[in-house]
């Protein structure tokens, strides 16, 4: 256990070296400074042995006196000296640094990371990763550094000092000293222990308040709320007493600690009183040595208030190493560009992460340059999914996908990316003006071709009568842009990329009808003369594709133009024919 | 419940159901304090008694080993009045954990439902468990040591001046150094803490908008644009955080030395020796005054590490507050009992905030009962406002909304509830068996009427097919329903529920494309001798019935039958319908190779 406890104290240490990335040194400068720091501190304080010797002998000297009183001054002002250039790490800003280094490499993780990889975070668990887990660790990291120096090394100092004043009063405090590492581990243990029944207890509270919070308006109706919420109001109370369970294993060693150095104190005038009486000690030894000791209360009580944060750092630690570890897909050599733009699967397999199933299964198909190919099948077929791969959000178990004849593997991210233009169902835009909105996509557009696309994507209008036209920033805005109009200006976005390849994922699903019109409209520009992939619920949308897939589960079942496979009397006739039956479904009052 | 009236109080406020606890906790905890600077002090005077001679305590004559023993008992008793006050505290903070849960569910129970929907299930959750477990850790942790983190300097302070005023004043003038040039050090801190508060927030905004835009960030942007958004809000906040370590490192770094125990201490040691020599001083109290006089700067560093907490806590408290400051609906106490359910909507004006723009604007239409109203037009234009008003997820600002002559806000919530179902706002299914999510819609329900609803709902064969039936486990831990087979589910819930009143977003509806076949048959039973309103998006489901209202810009515009409404010249309906025939026979123009 001992040796558990070390050893995360010494992972943390190792963590910090490695967070600290080229400031790696001048953290371990700060060490050593802090280290000598505290040496200087537990001499300045050894000085009251031969000081109140000095002091206390039958014929003081003056002299003795004046020299331990200013060797005692001078390690004070040493160890001031240490601590001053110790902190330089943190004060002079070079933890700033480390901080600006640390999040700049983050973001190139996040960017670099596998789509795949990415989309098992949330956004609010990253966004705490970026943001306040790397303040409250780093920022912190000199200040935590210099506290566990100091319960360290002052104690061994002064053991070291009092050994040679009288080894028996070393031993002794050797002996009680040292009992706060087993009293931290228990407090840890005992906090781990009680962290996981804790946690469990947790776990099942918050689905029951997130069952409680949407079910509410079913419960308002059968008066099943507050206190009659019965199930919610037993894991409450289910927390509460296994917090209290907890609470004596976690609370003693904490209590227990804060009493060490008194309880150290009484042993050593328990114990010092014998070799007194003995003659074989002068009291006033023993009263240094309590002067001494007493001078470890005050690290050790802030140290008891910090070990929290030693947890919580330990934990922000690890989740930042855990981002960065995250490797992006290889690119494989050699490398090679896109020249044409038909898109081909080759026994393609393809099973998320921690799926127990594929969810694509062999999927083969060529798609010619610049024809355009539906995907059709129910949710959870796998036409997201086929789409995804196009832009290689994960590499497929088996097969390969080719663009222009070559494995999109063999290309580097950015010059595969550089190909395909996506609409989404939900719209993205950042918080700049519309006119950087656009123009991302090609950040050397000219604002007249920006206007253009805009033109194209029929929201040069809507634009020009905003307050600030083009240079309105979406966030001013905000929400008086209809889903319809955001929509317009990301397709003026692809548009203005002129990508060979477009991808269309259910991009009017989200509209109404007023909305719906528009879009269309500016998707039939978007496509034109491209290689276009369209997911569609709404069949006689794709109706004119040049090659209908129909997915399911996982597999391509059926291929086709719409009057071949409604031919065939399939699948793809069967959903046909349902949509035909819907449309002409009506409320009858 | 004092829900009412409670401004934002903060922190302390947030605790009052467990002060008793806390003060008693703090007050054993201060005492644990001042028994540690006793013991100092005792402990002084017991090592001059090792060479014999005794002190007069009280009255009583103690010798070395009385003296000892005395002094362990102090220590014993300095032990549990910490392990007490620990105790106490934490009982406190587990019992406020369950007060305020319990307060806040109750509460949210009893708060406009709109709220909630806007709010969100997260954001609630997260008051729910974390805020209030942040609370835990103050009221837990913080307040105990808070108390002995003040208490102990003032007694070590004034030993020391019982002890020796001189050696007092020494200490006093080191402190009051330190503390000018901490005054120093935190002149413009005000300023540096809110550029680097903004400059932190920013760097949250881009990263946020960094990962959530990430797919569109990959497609669309070669790095240049979006990571050079993050990369100005790190650029800003590195300036911002080094400029505010900047002017105060060198006095922070004084005052830290200085206020550290080591200067104190070499200053009492120094004019303790000057006394000792002149002989104004003895040796106990000279050792007494060692051991005391550092009480006050070792104070210091853990009530500022105590200020993160602190501040960590009072924003759990202020999230706690803000849920707690939304008002409940109005509930009349004279209730009265609902004879039809025609509705009616009375010169209605609502607004979701004070300062919002009017959301409804003189609304003014009736439903008979037994009849179905449509409600359309472009989105924004108030449509699901007034449907959302009518179960009083919100309350109008202005005007009335009577059902059978009765103004909603007369009719106790759980009647309401009972008359009223907001179809698909309630998809949820609990964790609970099949038969107990459909049931606890109606408690008088049998089985036969369970299965008939669940046929009206075209989900019975399903359910049936799943190896338990309707023992099936639903919800998070359950199996996996797509959202049209939780759709019907809750359908057949409503059919049993039995509502007279039935209010339906025709959007959500057919959120799955899948089902809609089996959703439209379910949808049509559920609907049958009902009074239905419905917000309806695909204007050919509408052909048919008693009323469409029309809705633009927050007012309604027209109101009619399909026919009456498509003969108005430039009229908005005749509009809306022209755009839905086009949308729905666009087919993707494309020119390419192939064709």
């Amino acid at each position: 256990m001992k040796k558990n406890q070390f050893a995360s104290i010494y992972t943390i240490y190792k963590l910090t070296l490695e967070l600290s990335g080229k400031y790696e040194s001048g953290f371990k400068k700060s060490l050593v400074y802090f280290t000598l720091a505290f040496v200087f501190q537990g001499l300045a304080f050894g000085m009251f042995y031969p000081l109140l010797l000095a002091m206390f002998t039958t014929s003081p000297m003056l002299s003795d006196i004046m020299l331990y009183l200013g060797l005692m001054v001078l390690f004070s002002l040493l160890s001031f000296w240490a601590k001053w250039r110790g902190h330089d790490f943190d004060y002079n800003g070079k933890i700033v640094d480390v901080t600006h280094e640390l999040r700049t490499k983050l973001g190139t993780a996040l960017r670099e990371m596998p789509q795949e990889k990415l989309s098992t975070y949330k956004t609010g668990e990253l966004n705490s990763v970026f943001s306040s887990n790397v303040d409250e660790s780093v920022l912190h990291m000199g200040m935590v550094a210099s506290m566990f120096l100091q319960i360290v090394v002052v104690p061994i100092t002064l053991i070291v000092v009092t050994f040679f004043v009288d080894w028996r009063l070393a031993l002794v405090m050797f002996a009680m000293l040292p009992l706060a590492i087993p009293l931290y581990s228990w407090k840890r243990r005992g906090a781990h222990e009680e962290k996981s029944e804790y946690n469990q207890a947790n776990g099942a509270l918050e689905s029951d308040f997130v069952e409680y919070i949407q079910g509410l308006p079913v419960l308002k109706a059968v008066n099943k709320v507050g206190v009659n919420a019965k199930k919610l109001q037993d894991s409450i109370t289910y927390v509460k007493k296994v917090q209290k369970q907890g609470l004596y294993k976690g609370q003693i060693p904490f209590v227990l600690m804060g009493v060490l150095i008194e309880v150290t104190l009484l042993a050593i005038v328990f114990i010092g009183a014998f070799f007194v009486l003995d003659n074989t000690l002068s009291f006033i030894t023993l009263a240094a040595a309590v002067i001494v000791i007493s001078r470890l209360a005050e690290p050790l009580s802030i140290f008891l208030g910090v070990v929290s944060v030693f947890d919580l750092m330990d934990s922000a630690f690890k989740r930042i190493k855990s981002i960065l570890a995250i490797k992006p897909l290889k690119v494989h050599k050699p490398l090679k560009a896109i020249k044409t733009y038909d898109i081909e699967f080759e026994n393609v397999s393809f099973a998320y992460h921690n799926q127990p199933t594929y969810a694509l299964k062999n999927v083969s198909f060529a798609m010619p340059n610049k024809t355009m190919t539906a995907l059709v099948g129910h949710s959870g077929c796998g036409k997201t999914t086929i789409t995804k791969m196009i832009m290689r959000y994960a590499d497929p178990e088996n097969g390969s996908i080719k663009i222009g004849g070559i494995d999109i593997k063999n290309m580097t991210p950015e010059n595969l990316m550089k190909n395909i233009s996506v609409v989404f169902q939900d719209v993205y835009l950042f918080d700049d003006t519309i006119m950087n909105n656009i123009r991302m996509a090609n950040p050397n557009a000219t604002d007249k071709e920006v206007e253009n696309a805009a033109n194209s994507a029929y929201c040069h209008e809507f634009i020009t009568r905003l307050p600030d036209g083009y240079n309105t920033k979406i966030g001013d805005i905000g929400g008086s842009l209809s889903g319809g109009e955001r929509q317009r200006i990301s397709i003026a976005r692809a548009i203005l990329k002129n990508a060979p390849i477009v991808i269309l994922d259910e991009p009017t699903a989200a509209l109404d009808t007023e909305s719906e019109v528009a879009v269309q409209s500016a998707i039939d520009k978007l496509v034109e003369d491209k290689t276009v992939i369209v997911i569609a619920h709404r069949l006689s949308t794709i109706a004119g594709a040049d090659m209908i897939l129909v997915i399911d589960n996982g597999e391509v079942v059926e291929s086709g133009t719409h009057d071949g496979l409604v031919k065939t009397n399939g699948k793809y006739f069967n959903m046909w024919s349902a949509q035909q039956r819907i449309k002409d479904w009506h409320i009858v009052g | 419940m004092n829900t009412k009236n409670t401004k934002k109080q903060g922190l302390w406020s947030i605790m009052t159901p467990v002060n008793s606890y806390i003060r008693w906790a703090m007050v054993i905890s201060a005492l644990s304090g001042i028994l540690s600077v006793v013991g100092f002090i005792f402990l002084a005077y017991v090592i001059g008694l090792i060479m014999g001679g005794s002190i007069n305590l009280f009255g009583f004559k103690l010798g070395f080993q009385e003296a000892l023993i005395l002094l362990a008992f102090i220590t014993i008793l300095s032990f549990l009045t910490r392990f007490y006050s620990f105790v106490i505290s934490h009982l406190g903070a587990f019992k406020l954990e369950q007060i305020l849960r319990t307060d806040i569910t109750t509460h949210l129970a009893q708060i406009p439902l709109g709220h909630i929907i806007t709010l969100g299930t997260g954001a609630i959750k997260k008051v729910l468990l974390d805020d209030v477990k942040n609370l835990h850790a103050f009221v837990a942790d913080t307040t105990p040591f808070l108390a002995k983190a003040i208490a102990t300097p003032i007694a070590s302070m004034i030993a020391l001046f019982v002890i020796d005023y001189r050696l007092g004043l020494v200490a006093i003038a080191i402190l009051l150094v330190g503390a000018v040039l901490m005054k120093f050090v935190m002149k413009d801190s005000v300023i540096h803490r809110e550029n680097y508060e903004q400059s932190q927030s920013e760097i949250n905004k881009a990263v946020i908008e960094f990962v959530q835009a990430m797919p569109v960030v990959r497609t669309f942007d070669d790095g240049t644009t979006s990571f050079r958004r993050y990369n100005d809000a790190l650029a800003k906040y590195r300036t911002n955080l080094k400029a505010w370590f900047g002017a105060t490192s060198t006095p922070a770094k004084i005052a830290m030395t200085i206020l550290s125990p080591m200067p104190t201490l070499l200053a009492v040691t120094i004019t303790g020796l000057f006394f000792l020599i002149n002989g104004t001083l003895e040796f106990s109290p000279f050792v007494a005054a060692l051991l005391v006089s550092t009480g006050m700067a070792d104070s210091l560093m853990p009530l500022m590490w105590m200020s993160n907490f602190v501040k960590k806590s009072s924003a759990a408290a202020i999230r706690i507050q803000e849920i707690m400051d939304i008002p409940v609906l109005h509930i009349s106490n004279t209730y009265k009992k609902i004879e039809n359910t025609n509705i009616v909507f009375e010169n209605v004006d609502f607004k979701y905030n004070e300062k919002d723009n009017y959301a409804l604007k003189n609304i003014n239409f009736e439903v008979k009962a037994n009849t179905v109203t449509a409600l359309v037009g472009p989105s924004g234009a108030g449509k699901s406002t007034v449907a959302k008003l009518i179960p009083r997820f919100w309350d109008v600002t202005s005007g009335s909304i009577k059902i059978g002559g009765i103004d909603i806000k007369e009719i106790d919530s759980q009647t309401l509830m009972n008359t009223v179902s907001f179809v698909f706002q309630d998809t949820f299914l609990f964790n609970d068996t099949l038969s107990n999510n459909i049931k606890m819609a109606n408690p008088t329900a049998t089985n036969e009427d369970m299965v008939q609803a669940c046929k009206a709902a075209q989900i019975h064969e399903f359910i049936l097919s799943l190896p338990n039936g309707y023992e099936t486990m639903a919800g998070d831990r359950g199996t996996n329903l797509s959202g049209g087979q939780k759709q019907r589910i809750t359908i057949a819930r409503a059919i049993l529920r039995n509502t007279p009143i039935v209010v339906l977003d025709e959007a959500t509806a057919f959120a799955d494309p899948e089902n809609e076949e089996e959703i439209i048959k379910a949808l049509a039973n559920l609907m049958k001798n009902k009074t239905v309103i419905v917000i309806a998006h695909r204007l050919s489901t509408i052909k048919d019935v008693d009323q469409i209202v029309v809705f633009d810009s927050a007012e309604v515009k027209e109101k009619g039958k399909h026919q009456e409404l498509l003969s108005i010249e430039e009229g908005i309906y005749a509009k809306l319908w022209s755009n839905y025939e086009k949308a729905q026979n666009w087919d993707i123009h494309h020119t390419g190779g192939a064709k």
